[in-house]
C-alpha cells in the first residue's frame, strides 16, 4: 500500500485548513446572500458556529471510538457497506469543493487580468499545479501549504485593510435581523464554506503526528480562517451596497480596486496570484482528501491514480464553472443550496454511530 | 490461446503500471518517523543494487615465498619498480620481508624504526611468541600497528602508504603506518571567505582534516570513522560524528548509503554526494558541502554527520536544509543586529536573482498596466533598436552571465577576474551599442548576477540558475500566472524533498520545536540547545 502521507505538523494541518476555510469561504462565493440585504458576513459567522459544532462531534466520535480517521470512524460505526456509500457521496462533494474556488478565480483572471482569455487556457496552466503535487504526496502539499496559507492570509488581510477607507457602515443596511430565519438558512448553506476543510482533514487525519494534534491544529486553522472569511465579507459589504454585489462579478477583486493605482504600485495583480496560491492548496486537499478516500472505500493499492484522475475532474468543473449559462448558474444555484448536505451528512452519521457504538461498549 | 492473451495483456498490464511505480512502496528514509528502508524517489534503478560483494580471496601464507610471489603478481612489480619488496633477517635468524611503495612511504620511518631495530636486534628473547608478535612488541619502534592475515587489508594498506612486514612462519604480517606523501598544506578557504571568522580550509589529506576537527571539538564523543568508500580505487573516508548526540538513525542511514556505494572510481565529494542522494535529478544539493574545519564542526555540534574523503579538500555534511544552505558561516561571528540585516539581504539577493528576470519579462510581455508610464516609455525607449524578442534577449543574456562566469572560475587567479571585467564591461557596452541588447536588459541580468553571488553555497548558486530560467521560461509563456504556477510548483517540490529524512523546508516547515528564529540570527546565549530538526539522540537536561 502506498498512501503517500509522510508526517505532517499541527502547524502545517493549521496552515492546510486555514486555506481551506479562507478560501472556500470567499472565493466560494454565492450572490444568494446578497438578494434583500446583505447576510454574508453574518451567515459566514454562523457557518462557522455551526462548523465548530459538528467538528466537536466528529472529533468527540474520533476519541470515542478511537479511530484513526472520518472513514475509520464510518467503517466502525455503519459497516463496511454505508460507510462505502457515505464515502462515495463525500468524494465528488470534494472534487466540486476544490473546482468551486478555481472556477471564480478563473473568471476573475479572464475578466481583469488576461482579458477574453478562456478558462481552458488557464485550466493547462493549473493543470501542472494540480498533477504534480498530488503525485508527490500529502507531506508536499501540506509543507508548502504554510506558505502559501501566510501569504494568503497576509493578502486577504491587506486587501481588507485598503479596501476600509472607501467603506461606509450604512451600505450595509437593511440587516438582516428582521428575517432571522434566512439568515439562519444562508448560514446552513454557508456550511459548505468550512465543512469541505474540516472533512478533507479528518479523512487525512492519520497524516498528522497523532489524530488529537491534528484536531487541535485543525480547530485553531479553522477559527482564524472562518474569521478571516467573515472579516472580508464584512468589508465586502462595507465596500458595495447589496443590490450591486447581486450582480457583481468577482467582488473581492474589485475591492483591491484602492491598489490598482498611485503609490501600492499597482498591487492588485500581484495579490490575486497570491489568493491564487491559497485556492491551489485548498483544491489540492481536498482533491488529496478525495483520492484518499476513494483508496480506502475500493480497497485499491495507491492514492496517486485517484487523486489524478479527481484533479481532472475538478479542473474541468473549474473550467465548465467559469461559464454564465442558464444550466451553469441553476447548477451553481443547486450546489450552493445543497452541497453542504453532502459534508454534513457522513459526519453527522459518523458521530451518531460512534456515539452508539461508545454507548453499547460503555454498557459491555 | 484466449488464456495467453488474458495473460499477455496482464503482464502489459502489470509492466505499464510498474513502469508508472504506482505499486510500489514509497521507500523514503524518514528521520522524524523510524527508518524505514533503503532511500527512493528517482533512484529506483540504484535501489535495485544490492550491497556490493565481492569474493574474499586466501588470506596470506605463512611461506614468505608464497606471499612474495602472489604479492609480485598483484602488483605486477616486474614493470612496477616502485614497490619495494625488502628482504632481512630479523636477529634471531628469522627471514623478513618488508613491501611498501617507494614515495608514498616515507623512507626515514622505514630505515630508522623497521630495518634497523630489525636487523640490529633487540637482546628480548623470543619465548613463546609467535614471529609476528615478537616484532611488534619488541622489536619495531612504530607508534601504529596492525597484525592481519586478510589479503585484502594487506593490499589495501600496501597501497595508501603503509608498509606490511612478512615473517617466514607467520600467516599474519605486521603493518606499519609509514605514510609519508606529500600534500598541501593548510591553506585559507576558496570559496567560503569570512571577514571574522578562522582562515583555515581543509586539505585534500585525510587525516589532516580529521585532526583538523579534532582540535576545534576537543569532545570525547566525536566518532571518526575510517572506512573504504566503495570505489574501485580504493580511496578511504571519514563519517564523523558525536556518539550519542546524532540521531544513530540517521548515522546508520549515512553509514548504509555509503555501503551501497560501489564505483569504479570515486574522486571527489561531489561524485560521493550524488551516490548517496534520494533524488539524483534534483538541482538542489541533499548534503551540504564545506570547505571550512569551524563550519563542519559547528554542524558536528549540532548532531549532524559529516563525511570527509580521501583527496578532496571538503566535508559533505548530512542533513542539509534550505536555510543550511543558504547559511553563511560568518553569521555566527557577526553581531546578531548586524547577522540579521546581512542574512536578510542575502535572502533579498536570493529572490532577487531567482524571481526579477522573471517578473520583468512578465510585466513587460503580459501586464503592461503594472508599470507605469515613465517605466514602461524608458523601456520600449532603450529596446527600439534591439532585434531580439524580450524574452529571447533575457535568455541570451543569463547565458552570456552564465558564460562569463564559467569562463572566470576556470581561468586561474588574476586572469579571472580581467575575464569577469572584460565580460561584464566590455562585452555588455558593446552589445548594447551594436543593439544586440538593451541597457534595461543589461541592468536586469547584472542585478541577476549580483543577488545570486549573495547565495553562499555554490551549487545553491548553480541550482538558483536553473529556477530563473524555469521562471523566465513560464512568464514568457503566461505573466504572472505562469511565475505563480512555477513558483507554487517549486515550493510544492521543495516540500517534497528531504535531505536524509529531514525535512527540506525544517525548520520553518515542519516547524520544529525550536523557540530559535529561522529566517533572522538569533542572539548568541548561554545553553546547550542544539538544531532539534535532526533529533539529536542525547539533549542536555
Amino acid at each position: 500500500m502506498n498512501w503517500n502521507m509522510g508526517n505532517i505538523g499541527r502547524k502545517e494541518t493549521g496552515a492546510l485548513v486555514f486555506s481551506g476555510c479562507a478560501v472556500s469561504g470567499i472565493f466560494a462565493l454565492s450572490t444568494g446572500g446578497f438578494s434583500r440585504g446583505n447576510t454574508g458576513y453574518l451567515s459566514a459567522l454562523i457557518s462557522l458556529l455551526l462548523a465548530l459544532g459538528l467538528f466537536f462531534a466528529a472529533a468527540s466520535a474520533l476519541r470515542l471510538s478511537r479511530q484513526e480517521d472520518l472513514f475509520g470512524l464510518l467503517s466502525a460505526g455503519l459497516g463496511q457497506t454505508l460507510s462505502g456509500v457515505l464515502g462515495t457521496v463525500l468524494i465528488p462533494a470534494l472534487v466540486i469543493a476544490s473546482a468551486l474556488p478555481l472556477s471564480e478565480l478563473f473568471s476573475t483572471l479572464g475578466r481583469y487580468i488576461f482579458i477574453q482569455v478562456e478558462g481552458e487556457d488557464f485550466a493547462l496552466f493549473i493543470a501542472p499545479c494540480l498533477a504534480l503535487p498530488l503525485l508527490w504526496g500529502y507531506e508536499s502539499i501540506a509543507r508548502s501549504a504554510r506558505l502559501t496559507a501566510l501569504l494568503l492570509g497576509l493578502s486577504l488581510l491587506a486587501t481588507a485593510l485598503f479596501s476600509l477607507p472607501g467603506g461606509e457602515w450604512q451600505r450595509l443596511f437593511p440587516l438582516p435581523w428582521k428575517d432571522f430565519p434566512r439568515l439562519l438558512r444562508e448560514g446552513l448553506m454557508g456550511l459548505s464554506r468550512f465543512l469541505p476543510a474540516l472533512t478533507a482533514i479528518l479523512i487525512l487525519a492519520r497524516g498528522g503526528q497523532n489524530t488529537g494534534i491534528t484536531l487541535k491544529a485543525s480547530f485553531r486553522g479553522l477559527i482564524m480562517g472562518g474569521l478571516l472569511a467573515a472579516g472580508v465579507l464584512l468589508c465586502l459589504g462595507l465596500t458595495y451596497p447589496y443590490f450591486i454585489l447581486e450582480d457583481m462579478g468577482s467582488p473581492v477583486y474589485q475591492m483591491t480596486a484602492p491598489m490598482q493605482s498611485g503609490g501600492l504600485m499597482r498591487m492588485d495583480k500581484i495579490l490575486f496570484f497570491f489568493w491564487l496560491g491559497g485556492a491551489l492548496t485548498a483544491a489540492l486537499l481536498y482533491l488529496f482528501a478525495g483520492g484518499f478516500l476513494l483508496t480506502k472505500v475500493f480497497s485499491l493499492k495507491d492514492t496517486r491514480p485517484p487523486c489524478i484522475c479527481l484533479g481532472a475532474c475538478a479542473l474541468a468543473i473549474a473550467v465548465l464553472g467559469c461559464g454564465n449559462g442558464d444550466r451553469i448558474l441553476l447548477v451553481k444555484d443547486f450546489l450552493h443550496r445543497w452541497l453542504w448536505t453532502f459534508f454534513l451528512v457522513p459526519i453527522f452519521f459518523g458521530a451518531l454511530a460512534a456515539g452508539f457504538s461508545g454507548l453499547k461498549g460503555g454498557k459491555r | 490461446m484466449e488464456n495467453f492473451r488474458k495473460n499477455s495483456l496482464n503482464r502489459r498490464g502489470r509492466s505499464l503500471w510498474a513502469g508508472l511505480a504506482f505499486e510500489e512502496k514509497n521507500p523514503e528514509f524518514e528521520l522524524l518517523e523510524t527508518e524505514r528502508g533503503i532511500p527512493g524517489a528517482h533512484g529506483k534503478k540504484r535501489d535495485r543494487v544490492q550491497m556490493p560483494t565481492e569474493e574474499k580471496p586466501a588470506p596470506a601464507s605463512a611461506s614468505l615465498r608464497e606471499n612474495r610471489a602472489r604479492l609480485e603478481e598483484q602488483f605486477r612489480a616486474r614493470i612496477n619498480p616502485d614497490y619495494i619488496f625488502r628482504s632481512f633477517h630479523l636477529s634471531p635468524g628469522l627471514e623478513a620481508l618488508a613491501v611498501f611503495i617507494n614515495g608514498m612511504a616515507r623512507s626515514e620511518s622505514i630505515n630508522d624504526f623497521i630495518l634497523r631495530p630489525a636487523m640490529e636486534g633487540t637482546n628480548q628473547p623470543m619465548e613463546d611468541l609467535r614471529p609476528a608478535d615478537y616484532m611488534e612488541q619488541r622489536v619495531l619502534a612504530v607508534q601504529e600497528t596492525e597484525l592481519t592475515s586478510d589479503w585484502d587489508v594487506i593490499v589495501a594498506a600496501i597501497l595508501e602508504g603503509r608498509t606490511a612486514v612478512f615473517l617466514e612462519g607467520d600467516e599474519r604480517s605486521v603493518l606499519l603506518d609509514t605514510r609519508g606523501f606529500v600534500s598541501r598544506t593548510v591553506g585559507e578557504p576558496q570559496n567560503e571567505t569570512v571577514v571574522m571568522g578562522p582562515k583555515e580550509a581543509f586539505t585534500e589529506n585525510l587525516r589532516n582534516n580529521v585532526t583538523l576537527i579534532r582540535r576545534i571539538l576537543k569532545v570525547e564523543d566525536l566518532v571518526c570513522s575510517f572506512r573504504h568508500a566503495g570505489g574501485r580505487n580504493n580511496v578511504r573516508l571519514v563519517v564523523a560524528y558525536r556518539e550519542g548526540v546524532a540521531n544513530e538513525s540517521l548515522v546508520m542511514e549515512v553509514k548504509r548509503r555509503i555501503a551501497r556505494i560501489d564505483v569504479e572510481m570515486l574522486l571527489s565529494t561531489g561524485t560521493l554526494e550524488q551516490l548517496t542522494e534520494a533524488r539524483p535529478y534534483c538541482p538542489l544539493p541533499q548534503a551540504l558541502t564545506t570547505e571550512r574545519p569551524d563550519r563542519t564542526a559547528a554542524y558536528l555540534m549540532q548532531g549532524h554527520v559529516a563525511v570527509l574523503l580521501e583527496g578532496a579538500p571538503f566535508a559533505l555534511i548530512a542533513p542539509a536544509t534550505l536555510f543550511a544552505l543558504l547559511s553563511s558561516p560568518e553569521d555566527a561571528y557577526l553581531r546578531q543586529p548586524i547577522g540579521t540585516i546581512v542574512r536578510l539581504v542575502r535572502y533579498f539577493g536570493g529572490l532577487l536573482s531567482i524571481l526579477m528576470p522573471a517578473y520583468f519579462i512578465a510585466l513587460c510581455l503580459h501586464h503592461q498596466g503594472m508599470l507605469s508610464g515613465e517605466v514602461l516609455s524608458t523601456v520600449t525607449a532603450a529596446r527600439r533598436m534591439v532585434f531580439l524578442p524580450l524574452p529571447v534577449e533575457m535568455i541570451f543574456m543569463l547565458l552570456i552571465f552564465q558564460l562569463v562566469r564559467e569562463a572566470g572560475l576556470s581561468v586561474p587567479g588574476v586572469l579571472g577576474q580581467s575575464v569577469g571585467i572584460i565580460g561584464g564591461l566590455i562585452m555588455g557596452q558593446a552589445a548594447v551599442s551594436a543593439n544586440i541588447v538593451s541597457t534595461v536588459v543589461l541592468i536586469i541580468v547584472a542585478l541577476t548576477g549580483l543577488g545570486n553571488f549573495t547565495i553562499h553555497d555554490y551549487e545553491t548558486q548553480l541550482a538558483a540558475s536553473y529556477f530563473r530560467l524555469a521562471l523566465v521560461l513560464a512568464a514568457w509563456a503566461g505573466g504572472l500566472l505562469g511565475v505563480t504556477v512555477a513558483l507554487f510548483l517549486s515550493l510544492c517540490y521543495l516540500g517534497s524533498l528531504k535531505s536524509y529524512g529531514v525535512p527540506f523546508l525544517a525548520p520553518l516547515s515542519p516547524k520544529t520545536y525550536a523557540r530559535g528564529p529561522v529566517l533572522v540570527r538569533g542572539r548568541v546565549e548561554n545553553g546547550h540547545e542544539k538544531t532539534d530538526y535532526v533529533n539529536p539522540g542525547r539533549r542536555p537536561v
